[in-house]
């Protein structure tokens, strides 16, 4: 029995979608559509209902990896020990990563030698597990348990299908640009720059992106909320060398509080620092970095009452003071 | 340099008789005990046990991984002691390749002989030879070029990782030496020749921290002043906590923060508060204590100065209350100046106008503001 479910996990699922057919999908992902069919258990002539999944037939091994990791990260393969997570781990079906409190890791998903993948960044106190991660006819299909904290999906034209199930519910995006976080009883979802699907109770909502909604367990998912804009960036500059740490930015009407966020790549695909401003008043007046980038970038996004992470501005870069640890790097003209 | 002894217990078999001056030579294997068990296998030539001269060569494989050759020539001075048994012995001296590995060796054989066919000898040697050169800091671990980037004066005076420098640094004019750097690791400046051969150590376990304050404020970490220039200055301090002091403005605080290796930590630290000094309704006087808080603001003043601004409670009548404003403005200034300030670094500032709506209490007021110099 266990072997069964654990089969039927290491294969990606597909979350079928308003005018998805069994047969579109087979044809979309190279497999027989009569095999799709039977591995799923459908009936002659039967369709799938949207919001439902399928389960592609044959598994593969995960193609995963970590790209980054920033601080404490533990990585759990199957049937062996915890360790340390480092850059460039393989990743197989059913490895559980996670981050500590100061901790950030990068997971590529599906990535072709070479050519493109989808990447993950987890937040500190995150926990996953990478379900599956392959390629199929060109295509990329990743799909991951995230138990607790937050992830957020890089945006990434012409992506891979990203899969994100939580207790409460499932998140499913093409193409990446948004976050998904698991809280008590519930997981919010975020679409930044492309719309994402969202399942609770077998209701699938088409969310659009600059939107957020919630599901709590057992229920179908909630209306969707528009986003809170994001914040004008007024100083530093971009580029400058940061002797002090004086950030400011416009306030953005309705945010109860701000997250301050830096990273080590103007995509924000690989953070060092993510920081839940107390209040909309508060700037950030001490914070540490790992050196070894030289170069940050920094933003922030609004909070909303209803504990939605707003848009996000482009980020700025700065550096650290000649002659520290890291000091000397450059930003990109 | 301090020396390597090595023991070597040798055998020979002989494949010529031996004469009193006849020639004989002879295939000789041996151990050496040194920092390792090595087996060696070598030859030897002799031309007879009284007065010979002795040569061999032997190959020592476990000695590094690639084997070395030892070559050597001996002395050995002979004694017949019995028909067919002599004693001899003698210093070596030889020489290891690669070259560079000279050393020395002294023993004692004593020879075997059954007058026909062969000869047997048994040594035990003691050879001496240089350690191998320490390792040189720059040089400790294989180069690891990613990630280096070199400095290169000429031409082009930029920063450039090496792996692209290549012809650059062939073009620089012999001796010229550049820098190389590479995060997380120790900087140095070399030879551009050998630029490509370095590996740069580790830098030791310090954290950047960037310190920012106001720009009048007196700083310290780990006991030592900071220069700040536009209050702020940025240094590298050992892995730990340390201890953060500040004062001006009328305050002294400390703090400690947690340095790591490799990060930096910025660290914003507060502008001075004001310090309020509360009057009972129509009083102007200090008490003991309000010219103790004062006194003690005096002497942390720095390079500071003090705005006093008084204020009163709107009951009574307006021309009143300013002049009950001013007298206690000007009663928290002489006490200022009294404890030891330049008059020119206490100045009087605007006084508060009543406000209805705020309590009368916070109204009867001085309030010493720092302000920059």
């Amino acid at each position: 029995m266990i072997f069964v479910v654990a089969a039927a996990w290491a294969a990606p699922h597909l979350l079928v979608r308003p005018g998805d057919s069994l047969e579109s999908l087979a044809a979309a992902w190279g497999v027989d559509a009569a095999e799709l069919r039977a591995h799923n258990g459908l009936a002659a002539g039967a369709q799938p209902r949207p919001g439902s999944l399928l389960e592609l037939p044959a598994r593969s091994e995960a193609m995963a990896n970590l790209s980054q990791v920033t601080g404490e990260v533990r990585v759990r393969r199957p049937g062996q020990a915890e360790a340390a997570g480092r850059p460039g781990d393989d990743l197989p079906a059913g490895t559980v990563v996670c981050t500590g409190a100061d901790g950030f890791a990068t997971l590529r998903l599906a990535s072709i030698p070479g050519g493109p993948h989808d990447e993950v960044s987890l937040l500190p106190g995150t926990c996953l597990v990478v379900e599956a991660a392959e390629v199929r006819a060109g295509r990329r299909a990743s799909e991951v348990e995230l138990s607790a904290g937050s992830v957020a999906v890089r945006d990434n034209a012409g992506g891979g299908e990203l899969l994100i199930r939580t207790g409460a519910g499932l998140t499913a995006g093409q193409g990446g640009g948004f976050r998904v976080t698991v809280e008590p009883a519930a997981a919010r979802t975020e679409a930044i720059s492309d719309p994402v699907a969202v399942v609770g109770a077998g209701e699938l909502l088409e969310l659009p992106a600059a939107h957020g909604a919630r599901v709590r367990e057992g229920q179908a998912p909630g209306a969707p909320v528009r986003l809170l804009d994001a914040p004008a960036l007024a100083s530093p500059a971009t580029g400058v060398v940061l002797a002090a740490a004086r950030f400011d930015w416009a306030p953005v009407a309705a945010a109860l509080g701000y997250r301050f966020f830096v990273a080590t790549d103007p995509d924000f695909a690989f953070p060092v620092l993510v920081d839940r401003l107390p209040d909309a008043g508060w700037r950030p007046t001490r914070f540490e970095l790992p050196a070894e980038a030289g170069a940050w970038w920094w933003r922030v996004e609004a909070i909303d009452a209803d504990g939605f992470v707003g848009m996000p501005p482009a980020g700025r870069c700065f550096t650290a003071p000649a002659g520290l640890s890291g000091g000397g790097g450059r930003c990109p003209p | 340099m301090p020396a390597l002894p090595s023991v070597e217990v040798h055998a020979t078999a002989s494949f010529e008789e031996a004469e009193a001056v006849a020639p004989g030579g002879g295939l000789r294997g041996g151990l050496l005990l040194a920092e390792h068990l090595d087996l060696g296998l070598g030859g030897e030539l002799f031309a007879g046990p009284g007065g010979l001269v002795r040569a061999d060569a032997r190959w020592l494989p476990g000695e590094a991984a690639a084997g070395r050759l030892s070559a050597w020539i001996g002395l050995t001075g002979g004694i017949l002691f019995a028909d067919g048994v002599k004693g001899a012995g003698g210093p070596d001296v030889g020489i290891e390749l690669p070259l560079g590995r000279l050393g020395a060796r002294v023993g004692v054989s004593v020879l075997f002989s059954d007058e026909v066919w062969g000869l047997g000898s048994l040594g035990l040697s003691w050879r001496a030879r240089p350690a191998a050169p320490a390792p040189t800091p720059v040089a400790a671990a294989p180069p690891t070029l990613s990630g280096l980037e070199v400095w290169l004066p000429h031409p082009v005076c930029v920063w450039k990782p090496i792996e692209l420098a290549g012809a650059d640094l062939a073009a620089l004019p012999p001796g010229t030496r550049v820098r190389l750097a590479q995060r997380g690791r120790m900087s140095v400046e070399v030879d551009a020749a050998a630029a490509g051969d370095t590996a740069l150590v580790e830098a030791p376990a310090q954290g950047g921290l960037a310190v920012a304050a106001a720009a009048a404020d007196r700083v310290k970490v780990a006991g030592r002043e900071l220069g700040l220039k536009d209050g702020a200055a940025s240094l590298l301090a050992a892995e730990g906590v340390v201890r953060v002091e500040l004062s001006g403005g009328g305050r002294a605080l400390a703090d400690e923060v947690v340095v790591s290796r490799g990060r930096v930590l910025w660290l914003n630290l507060p502008d001075p508060p004001d310090l309020l000094v509360f009057f009972p309704a129509g009083g102007a006087e200090l008490d003991a204590e309000d010219r103790a808080r004062i006194a003690g603001a005096a002497a942390l003043l720095g390079d500071w100065a003090f705005e006093v601004s008084g204020g009163a409670s709107p009951e009574g009548d307006a021309a009143g209350n300013t002049l009950l404003a001013r007298r206690r403005a000007e009663g928290v200034q002489a006490a200022l100046v009294a404890a030891g300030l330049p008059a020119d670094r206490v100045r009087l500032g605007e006084a508060f106008a009543p406000d209805p709506g705020r309590p009368v209490e916070e109204q009867r007021v001085a309030r010493i503001r720092p302000v920059p110099r």
